[in-house]
């Protein structure tokens, strides 16, 4: 099968139609009654229905990475915490959670002036902003929320503004990343967790990515999303659960758990919540539903064995 | 939207009370000055139902024509203005619309009142909004004379230009070069500032905008200011932070070097040219390499093209496989960069590496571009260097790879000459004819003849013969047809008198097959020969061997004889000594078809013998 | 509809073009009038190849064609599902209707799970249709086909063809024949559980993950053989990678004729060929190359999680 191959710039380009791929299925999902997201639809000019296993993935995928966030916002008695989305896109957790903390969402300038335009003229995301929140160019600053604009591949200048707008590296913090470090060169990737290990004491990162590439699903997944302009680069580095854990324990950190989102799906939601799940709409595609959902992986890691980590029980 | 509009502009009593669906209202009996027709779209364009919405845009042009020049200029054209949707696609079809909007305003000297909406549609959010009204603008540019330019277009582009949001200054950069042709000299060098500020903009997608329309740019520009103002604002972007930037410089390097002498490129550009093709993003690298062949040849000078075929040649081995391949695409153009020689000698050692790349894309990628090659390496560079490497490809495990090199290997065969291919293709050959992929095992069958008439018929049975054959009881359909296909062209070589001795007994060895798809290829064989054969061989050896099939059990079997003796009627009646058995075989046949107990065995028993008494039946 | 009508429709949707509205209307007249004639349990003839779940995959049914042979040279048993999931249901389901129409005695057409009104508004079909057609009127001729389409059939008296499998509630092939299939498939009951069911390493009957249908088992599949003389049960309904796969020692065998189904999962499909003498060959395809599908333009992607 032949596959046009991007040239670089289409394939930012796709990389960052991503985030509204990622949004149209989080609206699917939404509208659906799989998830609750009121704030999702102020995102999507188009929506779509998704099919019925996108919407059961896209399910665990919302209901692990909103767990992780809840419960870090939970346990985070200090006032001092904060939260890094890389990658951000279109998310709306912020909207979800109206946590208070420091938080930050990073991504493409593409997309945070889009998103800056979209929250800024919906009522609905506006008045969920801090009351100190003003547009600086494609960006939103405010004293706890700052949607900043960079290039994750250039981490250290992206953590340099962040730090202008007040990061704190000895805070504790958890950093979010859905289908994001994949699309990065390991060597990228590699230098962003370099960078947090040396420079944030207490971190944690939670994934959401993509996993077994050689199989003929994966080998199948890599090709489409090729064809597309999508390049999974950090994939063939990271393969499976084990190397997805290593990667944080060789560097020091002290837990690091993994989970492919069927494993997920059957063990780590409530019985009464896939019960609800079925009523909504019929899943007729199972064995396919197993195989891709065995193509994604949480993992989770910390550094330090300490509050509000070690509190958080996940996967 | 605009109440204010419909209730200035049509009084109660001209209000055409009926039109209650908007969409039912008949625009084309609108006279001119009948107000009812602003109100109606106004209304249509209110409708909930964004199709409704978009049907009463395609009207636009329809009621303008109504309203007649003037008012559509006061009126509509305003009222579009105010009434911006916020629908993308409704915006879309606007910024088009517009753009061919100049007859219905009074001809250019009124294309500037349709200025105001598109630079509002130029700042939308959606990106496909704003390129569409920056064409459109621009098509407006070109029938606009100086004065309207100037007092215009010039003071909408500087509007876009430092406009809050990002989407406007984007879109601005895309209206230069249109303007500048048509303006003074004082006003150029104004526009020249602006697109400079552009190039320096925070924002990355405004440099972009810069990079991706410098090209158009340069080729407005004078020669002085292509050294003054459009080289250092390449070099600017070219050294950009963000290589996404860096990677929309190659074209704009291309629009370059064709306005400079070959002296004024190697003084202004060669360092920015090595810098971008050792660039640390390969992104970049895999824009320079995709359009290696253009830059290297705008830059006449003969010791850096000597200097960029080595650049070329360390792509080929870069870490990144879209890199590598990308390259490859090049492969032709490459090749007259530098004397024949030292083209052969420099590139031996970097192809030897890329058949055995790690990346599948790659291999078959040069694959498909290696061919091209054969033309500067000559028949003995070719047979000496690049024949093992196409024998490697042809193994290759990727099956695109192998289908690539065989579908150039006619190319390769016509440099070559003939005993090599015997000698070194010929048994890579026989062994992808019994290819696990059948599309292998198809190309194959579709090369065979045209080496068959270079082997010769005595080498080709020795060789070919049995695989030839064989192809007839391959488990898949399509390459069951293609032999019998092959068959009737390698007859068309060989001659008649080889099809009788030595591949139709074979083929006719077939009709006991047990299983019927096979004995169906048979009939498929015989029928298709049939027409380069002589009539006597089709009344001594196909027809009776039909006569067998007739008979069986299976009807998909005897309909297909009934089909079958359509074209061999055909056959028969070109001798005179054959043109009987129609009457005495075929018809009486097809009758006691017809009377066949399964429905398809009558209808086509009775279809062949309605082609055959219309008297011009269909050969196969 | 003459014949050299229904020719060029089947001349058109071979080509992947739709026909017009009202030539699907009649279309779906004249095969409900085939379909009604047929038992619940249709009778076939060696030497037939049978094929599992297709799911609007037209480009991949092209290649199981080209594979295989073309109807009518061949002839061809359908076991079902022919709709939702692919970009190309209507032409998918058009053509093999109306080649059923043109040879009938050449193709025979089973009815699956997915040839349900509520499945396929879920699934993709009524959107496709929609989108194809601008109004509903197609899906809903094509759905009035479905509810007269057989549920199994029975090769030379040896072999049992159906689109799931099994049902606790039959135990006899008779028990099939007393069925009153002309309606819309059941959530539960005999005609369900053929259309849902899934075989599974277990003994007697389980509980399906799919909510319809049951899981059943090797002891419950030999009984049934045994009790109405059959060799072997072949079904589709359920995605395996390489194609086909045999079950419960050869007595039930899944065949799955949809390649790199979804355009996703990167599996390869088959056929099962029984020649008249009911000697049987899987003849295994990929997907048709990028190049066999028209222009690349009209080439949705599937969904990932992105």
């Amino acid at each position: 099968m032949e596959h046009r191959r991007p040239s670089g710039l289409e394939s930012d380009a796709a990389v960052q139609q991503t985030s509204d791929d990622a949004a149209v299925s989080r609206e699917s999902a939404a509208r659906l009654g799989y998830i609750a997201d009121p704030f999702i639809k102020h995102f999507i000019k188009h929506p779509q229905r998704r099919a019925p296993l996108i919407n059961r993935g896209t399910y665990c995928r919302f209901h692990g990475i909103q767990r992780v966030l809840r419960e870090f916002v939970a346990a985070a008695l200090q006032p001092r915490v904060q939260c890094v989305v890389l990658g951000a896109g279109l998310d709306t957790s912020f909207f979800l959670l109206s946590p208070n903390l420091r938080y930050f969402e990073v991504d493409f300038a593409d997309i945070t002036a889009k998103k800056a335009q979209m929250v800024w003229r919906k009522g609905a995301l506006r008045e969920r902003l801090p009351e100190d929140t003003r547009v600086v160019g494609a960006e939103l600053h405010s004293e706890t929320y700052n949607l900043i604009a960079g290039d994750l591949r250039e981490f250290p200048s992206v953590m340099a503004r962040l730090q202008e707008r007040g990061f704190d590296c000895e805070a504790p913090t958890l950093f979010v990343s859905e289908c994001v470090l994949v699309y990065l060169d390991p060597v990228c990737s590699d230098a962003i967790l370099d960078w947090i290990t040396t420079n944030v004491p207490r971190a944690g990162v939670v994934t959401y990515e993509q996993i077994r590439p050689d199989d003929r699903f994966g080998q199948m997944m890599i090709g489409n999303l090729r064809a597309r302009g999508l390049e999974l680069r950090g994939l063939l580095a990271y393969p499976t659960l084990e190397s997805t854990k290593n990667r944080f324990l060789t560097r020091g950190w002290r837990v690091a758990r993994a989970v492919d989102l069927a494993e997920y799906h059957d063990h780590c939601v409530d019985k009464r919540e896939l019960d609800r799940l079925a009523a909504l709409e019929l899943l007729d595609e199972w064995e396919e539903f197993r195989l891709l959902a065995q193509h994604y992986a949480f993992t989770f890691a910390y550094t330090a064995d300490s509050l509000p980590f070690s509190s958080i029980h996940f996967p | 939207m605009s109440e204010q509009m419909s209730v200035d502009s049509a009084p109660p009593a001209a209000a055409p009370g009926g039109v209650s669906n908007p969409m039912h209202y008949d625009f084309e009996d609108a006279q001119a000055g009948d107000l009812g027709a602003l109100a109606a779209i106004a209304d249509a364009m209110k409708s909930d139902n964004l199709a409704d919405r978009l049907e009463s845009l395609k009207r636009l042009g329809v009621l303008a024509l109504a309203m007649g020049e003037e008012r559509t200029r006061d009126e509509l054209i305003p009222f579009l203005d105010e009434s911006i949707d916020d629908e993308d696609e409704l915006l879309l079809s606007l910024a088009e619309l517009l753009g061919d909007f100049v007859q219905y305003v009074g001809g250019p000297k009124y294309a500037y009142v349709l200025l105001r909406p598109l630079e509002n549609l130029a700042a939308a959010e959606e990106t496909v909004v704003r390129e569409k009204a920056v064409e459109s603008i621009n098509k407006l540019v070109e029938s606009m004379d100086q004065p309207q330019v100037e007092e215009y277009l010039i003071p909408c582009i500087a509007r876009l230009s430092s406009g809050e949001w990002f989407t406007s200054r984007s879109s601005a950069a895309g209206l230069y070069a249109a303007a500048y042709g048509k303006v003074t000299d004082a006003i150029q060098s104004k526009l020249r500032a602006g697109y400079e500020a552009l190039c320096k903009d925070d924002t990355p997608m405004i440099r972009r905008a810069a990079a991706s329309n410098l090209e158009g740019l340069v080729g407005k520009i004078e020669k002085d200011h292509v050294l003054s103002f459009a080289i250092p604002n390449f070099r600017r972007l070219a050294e950009d932070d963000q290589d996404s930037v860096r990677l929309l410089t190659i074209e704009p390097l291309v629009a370059i070097t064709k306005r400079l002498t070959t002296e004024e490129c190697k003084q202004h550009l060669s360092e920015n040219v090595q810098k971008l093709c050792t660039d640390k993003s390969w992104r970049v690298r895999y824009m320079v390499a995709d359009h290696f062949v253009s830059v290297a040849k705008n830059i006449k000078d003969q010791e850096l093209q000597e200097e960029l075929v080595n650049v070329a040649i360390s792509l080929m081995h870069d870490n990144e496989a879209e890199v590598r391949g990308s390259i490859c695409t090049q492969l032709d153009g490459l090749a007259d960069l530098a004397a024949p020689e030292a083209v052969v000698s420099r590139l031996q050692a970097p192809l030897q590496e890329l058949v055995e790349d790690p990346s599948q894309h790659v291999r078959s990628t040069l694959a498909k571009h290696i061919g091209s090659l054969c033309r500067v390496f000559g028949k003995e560079g070719t047979i000496e260097h690049l024949l093992p490497l196409l024998l490697r490809l042809l193994k290759d495990s990727f099956p695109e790879v192998r289908l690539n090199i065989i579908s150039k290997l006619d190319v390769v065969d016509s440099v070559v000459g003939i005993d090599s291919l015997s000698q070194s293709l010929l048994p890579a050959i026989v062994e992808l004819a019994e290819d696990k992929q059948w599309r292998v095992r198809l190309a194959i069958i579709e090369y065979v003849p045209l080496i068959a008439s270079q082997l010769g018929v005595q080498f080709f049975d020795e060789q070919l013969l049995n695989l030839c054959m064989s192809w007839l009881g391959d488990p898949v359909y399509s390459i069951r047809e293609a032999a019998t296909t092959n068959l009737k062209k390698l007859t068309e070589v060989f001659g008649v008198d080889w099809a009788r001795s030595t591949i139709i007994p074979k083929i006719l060895a077939m009709a006991n097959h047990p299983n019927y798809l096979y004995r169906m290829t048979t009939i498929f064989a015989i029928t298709t020969i049939a027409p380069s054969v002589t009539p006597e061989i089709v009344r001594d050896q196909i027809l009776p061997a039909l006569e067998c099939l007739v008979n069986d059990p299976i009807p998909n079997i005897r309909f297909n004889v009934a089909k079958s003796l359509e074209p061999l009627t055909a056959a028969l009646r070109k001798s005179s000594d054959t043109a009987a058995l129609e009457s005495s075989i075929i018809r009486p046949t097809l009758t006691r078809l017809e009377e066949d107990p399964d429905p398809d065995v009558r209808y086509f028993a009775h279809r062949s013998l309605t082609a055959i008494n219309n008297g011009s039946p269909t050969t196969a | 509809m003459g014949q050299s009508d229904l020719d060029r429709q089947i001349e058109q949707l071979r080509r992947c073009e739709i026909i017009s509205e009202a030539e699907v209307k009649e279309l779906c007249n004249k095969a409900r009038e085939i379909f009604i004639e047929e038992s619940n349990v249709q009778r076939v003839d060696a030497p037939v190849t049978i094929c599992g779940d297709i799911h609007g995959q037209f480009y991949d049914l092209q290649e199981l064609f080209t594979v295989g042979g073309d109807c009518p040279d061949t002839n061809y048993l359908f076991m079902g599902d022919f709709v939702d999931r692919g970009f190309y249901s209507v032409e998918t389901f058009l053509l093999l209707l109306a080649l059923k129409v043109r040879y009938p005695d050449r193709i025979s057409l089973l009815r699956g799970n997915h040839e349900s009104r509520q499945i396929t508004q879920v699934y993709g079909f009524y959107d496709e249709c929609m989108r194809k057609y601008g109004s509903a009127n197609v899906w809903r001729n094509c759905c009035e086909v479905f509810d007269y389409m057989s549920l199994v059939a029975i090769i030379d008296g040896r072999i049992l063809c159906v689109h799931g499998g099994l049902s606790p509630v039959v135990n006899t092939v008779d028990q099939i024949r007393m069925i009153d299939r002309k309606q819309e498939v059941p959530h539960e009951g005999a005609m369900c559980d053929l259309l849902w069911s899934d075989p599974e390493d277990i003994s007697g009957w389980g509980l399906s993950p799919r909510g319809a249908g049951y899981l059943f088992g090797g002891d419950v599949v030999d009984s049934f053989l045994r009790t109405n003389n059959l060799d072997l049960v072949a079904r589709a309904h359920q995605l395996v990678m390489e194609g086909y796969k045999h079950m419960f020692d050869a007595t039930c065998v899944t065949v799955w004729s949809a390649p790199n189904y979804c355009y996703r999962c990167g599996n390869v499909a088959a056929i099962l060929e029984f020649d008249e003498n009911l000697a049987s060959n899987f003849k295994i395809f990929e997907a048709a190359p990028q190049e066999a599908r028209g222009a690349p333009a009209k080439k949705p992607a599937p969904d990932y999680f992105l």
